[in-house]
C-alpha cells in the first residue's frame, strides 16, 4: 500500500475514535483478518448498540445465528414475489442469499452483541424496497441465478483496482487484498488497520461514477442506514455500526434520495433462515461475492483464535499440505514427505521473496503446483491442484438450531433423509445404487428423489436406470442415483413451501396443478408416469378424471400416441414397481386408444421425421391388440390400416409399416407386399428413391417376411439387380437403415442366402480380389520357393 | 569477452550493467551461499524494477525482460534456492532456453555452463571425460580429467544448465539423480581424491521440450529430483507484441541494422499467431490449429525475416506481401495440411477482420495470394 498511498491526492479518511458516540467499523465480507479486528475493537468500545448492514426484514431472525446449538456456513434467504408488476413484466420472483460464515465480521459483531447482552439490529433497507431503489439489470436486480446480497463490485474490480495490482506486482485484487489486509495485517494496531481499510474504500469509492452508485440503489440503501443510526444514536450510548467499508463515506456523507412511493404488499416479500455450504459460499464457484476458498480462510480463523494466533496462516498452510499429501498418498500417488518440506520451503520463501510475513492461499497453490506436480501441468497431472481446491473450498454444511422456523417442508425433506439414511452433513457429491425391484427401502429412497427431482429442487440426478417417462433404458433393474446436499437444495424447497408442508404433500399439489395446466393427453399420461415413480396414489381420483377430460379433448395424433405409449408403460410396469393402484390404466388406455384409431387414417401424410414416431405407434397398437383387455380392437385396428393404404398420398415407410402389421395378421397379404415393393423399386426415379424408405417400415414391423418366407429374399434381390449402379449408390444410406432392424446373426443369414443366389458366398464377397500384379508376383514366388525345396 | 564478434552476445555479457548496477544496491539483502545476488534482486532482474538505480554516476533502468508469468519466476528462483533442481517444461518457442538463462546469468554470473541434450549425449559427457593425450602421460590425475558443465558446476558452486534433457536417452538422464540427490560426483580413476563435493551454490535448470518429436520420457526418480514449471504460451495479444517487437529490435541492433519497428506488422503477426494457437479468433470464428507450434519465438522470426528482407531488398519498410510470405516459413515442419488452414485463416478471420476493422488487415487480406 506504501507505494500506493503516496499519491498525490490523499483522500480524507474517516476517523476512527473510541471515544466518540458512534463508531465506523468496515469490513470485508468473510474476512477473518477483518473479523478479528473488529473483535478487538469490541472489546475495547463495549458498545450497547451493535448495528449491521442487513435487509432489517430479517431482524427477527438473528437470534438464530447467535444460536450455540447451530453453527454455520447459514444464510438468510430473501424472497419476493411481485404480483403487482412494480418491477416490470419479465420477472415475477426475485431472491437472493446473505451467506454467513465462521469467519464473517457480521456475524462476529452479531455474536458478541449476544455474548454481551447490547442491542443488535440489521439497518438496510428490506430486500424489496432495495429493489425497488435499484434501476433495471442492476445491483440486485442484475441478471443472475444466485445473487448475493454481498455484492462487492465496487470493492474489487475496476480501472483503479487494475492499475493499482499493476503497481504493487500482484495478480489480483485477491492476492493483494491477501497480501495488504490479510497477512500483513495481523500484526497492526486496529486503528491502523481501519485506517488501512478506509483509505482504500474511499479510493474506490472516489473512482466510482456517482450514476453507478444511484443505478445499484446503493445510494438510497445508505440514506436508509444513515437514519436508522441517527435514529440510534438518540437512543444508545455508544452505537458500533458494520458495514461493508465502501459505504462507511457514504453513510457518513449520504446524499438523499426520495424513497420508492410503491410498496410490496403484505406477504409479497419472505426471509428465511437456511443451511449453507462452504461450497456455495465459494467465490471461486461464480455465484458468490465475498473472499474465495472459505475452507483455507476457515482454517486461519480457528488458528487465529489458537494459542499462536500470530502463526495462523503458516499453519494453516501447512495443514492443507499435509492433508494434501496424505489425500494423495490415499489415492495411491507417490508424494514423499521430501515433497511436503519441498512445498512448504516453496511457499515460505515465496512468501519472503514477495514481502508477506507469512505464506498464504497464493504461495500454497505455487508450492503445491511446484512440488506435488510432477511433469507438465496438464489436466492428467493436475490431481494435486484439484484435491488442494477441494480443501481450500471446504465441505462443511451448517446447522440451523431447533428452534430456528425452517419451513414444514424442508423440515420434512430432513426427517425424511434422516429416515432413509441418506446423511446430510456434507456438500460433497454421493452416489446411491438401488434395487428397485428387490428392495423395498430402495424402492422409497428411488420415490424420494423421483419427489425431490420433481420439486425442482437440485439435490438428486438419475445417472443411470429406467427411464420411464422418456421410454428409454426400460430393461434395467437398478437405478444409480448422485445427489448432493447444498444451500440451492434449500432455497428450492423455500420456493416450494407454499405448495405444502411436507415433501409428499407439495408433490401431489404441484401434480395436480401441472395436470390442470396440461392441455395435450400425452402430457397428461406423462405425469401419470412421473406420479407413479414418485409413488404417490391418485386417492381422490382427481388425475383420473383430469387425464379422461384430456384424452375426450385431444386431437392431436401423436400426443394420444404418447399417451398410450405412456399409459401402457404404467400398465406393464406396475407390478414390477409394487404398485398396481387404484389408477384405472387399462380404461384410460382404451380411451386412448380408441381416440388414435379414429385419427389414423387421416396420417397417411406423414413428414419423414415423424416415420419413427408412427411406426412405434402403430406397432405398439398392433401388440396391444394382441392382449385378452384389447382383442375386440384387433378387427377395427386392422381395417384402419387397410383405409390407410387407400390413401394416395400415404408416407412409403408407413405403407410398408402397415403392410407389414396387416402380413402379421394375415400371411395372404404378402403378395401384396410384394407388388408394393415392385411398384417401387420398378416405378420412376423418384418413387424409386423411396423404396428404402418403404423396406424400412416393412422390416420394422415384419422382418420375419425375409427371414420366413422363401420367395421374398430372391424377388427382392432380383428388383436390385436390375438397378443401375449410381441408383443403387443413391438408396444404399436408407438401405443400411432398413437393415437395422435384424440383429447381426439374422443381417449375416440373410446375407449367405443373397450370396448363394449370385453362386458365391458372403465370405467369398468380403475377400478383395487379387491384382493381376499381385498374383503374378504370388505365382513366380510360389514357384521360386517349390524350386528351392 | 567482446560483443560485437558474437552473434548472440550471452545473459551476463548484454545485461552487465543491470547486473553491476544491482550486486552493488543488493548490499545488505540476505543471500544464499554461492549466489551472486540475492533471490528478490534476481527477481528485480528478470521481472524489472519500477526505479532506475543510480550506479557509478549513471541512472540503470532494470527493464522486464521475461514477459509472461511473474508467479512462476517466482517459483523458479525459490527452487533453486533449495536442494531441487528446476525443469522447466512447455511446448517449444515458450522462453524456457531465455528464463534459464537469465536465471543463471543473474545467480552465478555465468549462463554458459551448459550441456546440451541430443540423442548422442553420452554420461561422460553429462559427468567428465579425459584428454587421452595427457591421461597416457600423467596417468589419471585431475589435470587429464576434462570436466563436464555439470562437474564444473560442483566444482564452482554455480548453476549447470542442461538444454533438451528429454532429448537424451532415458538412461543417461539418469546419471544425474545421484548427482542431484548426494550432492557428489565419485571419480573413481582418481582414488582417494576422487570425490568431488558440490559446492553451495551448485544447481541444475533442466529444459525439456514437450511437443516436439524424438524426445524420451524420464524416470520418476529423475522427476523426484526436479520441481517442475510449465512454461505456457503468452496468453496475452498485446504482451505477444511488445514481444515481437522488443526481441526483432534486439536482434537488429546485433547485425547492425537500423530500422524504425513496425507496429502494424507485429500487432497483425502476434494476433494471427495467438488465433492460430487458441483455435478461436477475437471476432469468435472457430479456427482449425494448425499442427506446427505457432510459437512466439516463430512469431519473431518471421517478423525478422521479413524485416531483413526489407532492409536488404525493399525500400527499408516491411510490405504486408512479405510478410505474408514468410507466415509460410513458420509451417515449416508440416507445411501442406497447415498451409490449408492458414488460407482458411485468411479466408475467414482476416477477411472479416478486413472489413471491420479495416486499417493494416486490409492490406493483409489483400496480400493473402503470397500464401504458396
Amino acid at each position: 500500500m506504501e507505494s500506493v498511498l503516496s499519491g498525490q491526492k490523499r483522500p480524507q479518511v474517516i476517523p476512527f475514535d473510541l471515544s466518540a458516540p458512534c463508531v465506523y467499523f468496515p469490513v470485508r465480507h468473510h474476512s477473518p483478518a477483518c473479523a478479528l479486528h473488529l473483535e478487538r475493537t469490541l472489546a475495547a468500545y463495549q458498545p450497547d448498540c451493535v448495528l449491521v448492514e442487513g435487509p432489517e426484514n430479517a431482524n427477527h431472525l438473528l437470534p438464530l445465528l447467535t444460536d450455540p446449538e447451530g453453527h454455520p456456513p447459514l444464510a438468510f434467504y430473501y424472497a419476493l414475489r411481485d404480483e403487482k408488476g412494480l418491477l416490470g413484466e419479465e420477472e415475477a420472483f426475485y431472491k437472493c442469499y446473505y451467506p454467513f460464515l465462521d469467519c464473517s465480521p457480521e456475524l462476529a459483531a452479531l455474536r458478541w452483541a449476544a455474548r454481551a447482552g447490547a442491542e443488535a439490529k440489521f439497518i438496510d433497507l428490506p430486500y424489496g424496497q432495495i429493489l425497488l431503489a435499484s434501476a433495471k439489470d442492476r445491483g440486485l436486480r442484475r441478471p443472475g441465478e444466485r445473487r448475493s446480497y454481498q455484492d462487492e463490485g465496487y470493492f474489487s474490480h475496476g480501472e483503479f483496482l487494475e492499475r493499482l495490482c499493476e503497481k504493487t506486482g500482484l495478480r489480483s485484487f485477491d492476492e493483494f487484498w491477501e497480501k495488504y489486509f490479510e497477512v500483513n495485517s495481523l500484526s497492526m494496531e486496529t486503528p491502523d488497520f481501519v485506517a488501512q481499510m478506509h483509505t482504500y474504500c474511499v479510493l474506490a469509492r472516489e473512482n466510482t461514477p456517482p450514476q453507478e452508485l444511484e443505478d445499484d440503489g446503493c445510494l438510497a440503501r445508505e440514506a436508509h442506514m444513515a437514519e436508522a443510526i441517527a435514529a440510534a444514536c438518540k437512543k444508545f450510548q455508544r452505537v458500533f455500526v458494520v458495514t461493508g467499508g465502501f459505504h462507511t463515506w457514504g453513510l457518513l456523507h449520504p446524499t438523499p434520495v426520495t424513497p420508492p412511493a410503491e410498496t410490496f404488499p403484505n406477504g409479497a416479500e419472505q426471509v428465511y433462515p437456511m443451511i449453507y455450504s462452504m461450497e456455495a459460499a465459494d467465490a471461486l464457484n461464480g455465484y458468490a461475492s465475498g473472499m474465495q476458498s472459505p475452507g483455507f480462510y476457515q482454517r486461519v480463523w480457528e488458528y487465529l483464535h489458537s494459542d499462536a494466533p500470530e502463526s495462523a496462516y503458516g499453519q494453516a498452510v501447512l495443514d492443507l499440505l499435509a492433508s494434501v499429501g496424505r489425500r494423495l498418498r490415499h489415492k495411491g500417488e507417490t508424494l514423499s514427505v521430501a515433497d511436503e518440506t519441498c512445498a512448504l520451503d516453496m511457499a515460505r520463501g515465496l512468501a519472503w521473496l514477495r514481502g508477506k510475513r507469512q505464506p498464504g492461499l497464493y504461495e500454497l497453490r505455487d508450492g503445491v503446483l511446484t512440488a506435488f506436480v510432477k511433469g507438465e501441468a496438464a489436466a492428467a497431472t493436475c490431481l494435486p491442484l484439484e484435491i488442494l481446491r477441494r480443501f481450500t473450498t471446504g465441505n462443511q454444511v451448517g446447522k440451523l438450531p431447533d428452534s430456528a422456523l425452517i419451513p414444514p417442508l424442508a423440515a420434512d425433506f430432513q426427517n425424511q433423509c434422516a429416515r432413509l439414511g441418506l446423511r446430510l452433513k456434507t456438500s460433497q457429491q454421493q452416489q446411491t445404487i438401488l434395487n428397485i425391484f428387490s428392495s423395498q427401502k430402495h424402492r422409497e429412497i428411488s420415490r424420494f428423489f423421483y419427489r425431490t427431482v420433481f420439486l425442482s429442487c437440485p439435490f438428486a440426478k438419475l445417472v443411470k436406470g429406467p427411464d420411464l417417462a422418456n421410454q428409454k433404458n426400460r430393461a434395467l433393474i437398478r437405478e444409480t442415483w448422485a445427489w448432493h446436499w447444498d444451500g440451492a437444495v434449500m432455497a428450492a424447497l423455500v420456493e416450494q413451501s407454499i405448495s405444502g408442508g411436507t415433501v409428499e404433500e407439495a408433490c401431489v399439489l404441484q401434480l395436480e396443478r401441472r395436470m390442470s395446466d396440461a392441455n395435450l393427453a400425452g402430457d397428461g399420461a406423462e405425469l401419470l408416469v412421473q406420479g407413479f415413480l414418485m409413488g404417490l396414489e391418485d386417492l381422490t381420483g382427481k388425475l383420473h378424471q383430469q387425464l379422461r377430460t384430456l384424452a375426450a379433448s385431444d386431437g392431436d395424433f401423436f400426443s394420444l400416441s404418447n399417451a398410450c405409449k405412456h399409459l401402457n408403460t404404467l400398465l406393464e410396469m406396475g407390478r414390477l414397481y409394487r404398485q398396481e393402484d387404484s389408477y384405472d390404466y387399462a380404461g384410460l388406455l382404451d380411451q386412448c386408444f380408441g381416440k388414435v384409431l379414429s385419427l389414423l387414417p387421416s396420417m397417411a401424410a406423414i413428414k419423414d421425421d415423424q416415420l419413427d414416431a408412427c411406426l412405434s405407434i402403430i406397432a405398439l397398437l398392433y401388440e396391444l391388440t394382441a392382449r385378452p383387455a384389447f382383442a375386440n380392437r384387433r378387427e377395427i385396428l386392422l381395417s384402419a390400416l387397410e383405409a390407410l393404404l387407400s390413401d394416395p398420398d400415404l408416407h412409403p415407410g408407413l405403407h410398408g409399416g402397415a403392410l407389414g402389421l396387416l402380413y402379421g395378421a394375415d400371411p395372404d397379404w404378402r403378395n401384396e407386399i410384394e407388388t408394393a415393393c415392385t411398384g417401387y423399386l420398378r416405378g420412376t426415379r423418384e418413387r424409386m428413391l423411396q423404396s428404402a424408405s418403404f423396406l424400412r417400415g416393412l422390416f420394422s414391423t415384419a422382418r420375419d417376411l425375409l427371414l420366413v418366407s422363401d420367395q421374398f429374399l430372391p424377388s427382392l434381390d432380383h428388383l436390385f439387380s436390375r438397378l443401375e449402379e449410381p441408383d443403387f449408390l443413391a438408396l444404399l444410406p436408407e438401405l443400411r437403415l432398413a437393415f437395422r432392424y435384424f440383429t447381426p446373426s439374422e443381417a449375416s443369414r440373410i446375407a449367405s442366402r443373397a450370396a448363394a443366389l449370385h453362386g458365391t458366398t458372403a465370405e467369398q464377397l468380403r475377400r478383395r480380389p487379387a491384382l493381376p500384379g499381385q498374383y503374378a508376383y504370388a505365382e513366380a514366388l510360389d514357384a521360386w520357393a517349390a524350386a528351392k525345396l | 569477452m567482446e560483443q560485437t564478434n558474437q552473434i548472440r552476445p550471452q545473459a551476463e555479457a548484454r545485461y552487465q550493467d543491470e547486473l553491476a548496477a544491482l550486486a552493488a544496491e543488493d548490499g545488505g539483502n540476505r543471500k544464499p551461499l554461492g549466489w551472486k545476488l540475492s533471490p528478490k534482486a534476481v527477481r528485480d532482474f528478470i521481472l524489472g524494477r519500477k526505479k532506475p538505480l543510480e550506479y557509478q554516476g549513471r541512472e540503470i533502468t532494470v527493464r522486464k525482460k521475461y514477459l509472461g508469468n511473474d508467479a512462476l519466476v517466482e517459483r523458479c528462483i525459490i527452487t533453486l534456492t533449495g536442494s531441487r533442481g528446476l525443469m522447466l517444461v512447455g511446448e517449444p518457442g515458450t522462453a524456457k532456453t531465455l528464463l534459464s538463462e537469465l536465471l543463471s546469468a543473474a545467480i552465478s554470473g555465468v549462463s554458459t555452463n551448459t550441456i546440451q541434450g541430443t540423442a548422442g549425449t553420452t554420461e561422460d559427457m553429462i559427468k567428465y571425460s579425459w584428454n587421452y593425450a595427457l591421461l597416457l602421460a600423467q596417468g589419471p590425475c585431475r589435470q587429464a580429467l576434462v570436466p563436464s558443465p555439470l562437474y564444473v558446476g560442483m566444482e564452482q558452486g554455480i548453476l549447470a544448465r542442461f538444454e533438451e534433457i528429454t532429448r537424451t536417452p532415458a538412461e543417461i538422464q539418469d546419471s544425474l539423480i545421484s548427482v542431484m540427490s548426494d550432492k557428489v560426483l565419485n571419480v573413481p580413476e582418481l582414488g582417494s581424491e576422487g570425490l568431488l563435493f558440490a559446492r553451495p551454490g551448485f544447481n541444475v535448470i533442466g529444459t525439456a521440450n514437450t511437443r516436439d518429436k524424438g524426445v524420451n520420457e524420464m524416470s520418476s526418480a529423475l522427476k523426484r529430483r526436479f520441481n517442475f514449471e510449465t512454461v505456457r504460451p503468452v496468453g496475452d495479444v498485446k504482451l505477444e507484441k511488445e514481444i515481437i517487437l522488443r526481441e526483432a529490435a534486439a536482434m537488429a541492433k546485433n547485425a547492425g541494422v537500423e530500422m524504425e519497428p513496425d507496429d502494424d506488422a507485429a500487432e497483425l503477426l502476434s494476433a494471427t499467431f495467438h488465433e492460430l494457437r487458441e483455435g478461436v479468433s477475437s471476432m469468435g470464428h472457430r479456427i482449425e490449429k494448425p499442427n506446427a507450434v505457432m510459437s512466439t519465438a516463430e512469431a519473431v522470426s518471421v517478423y525478422y525475416q521479413t524485416m531483413m528482407g526489407a532492409y536488404y531488398y525493399g525500400g527499408g519498410k516491411i510490405e504486408p506481401r512479405a510478410l505474408v510470405a514468410n507466415l509460410t516459413g513458420a509451417l515449416g515442419q508440416e507445411p501442406g495440411e497447415d498451409l490449408e488452414k492458414l488460407r482458411g485463416y485468411f479466408s475467414t478471420v482476416v477477411r472479416d477482420k478486413a472489413e471491420e476493422v479495416g486499417g493494416p488487415w486490409k492490406a493483409y487480406y489483400q496480400a493473402r495470394s503470397a500464401l504458396k
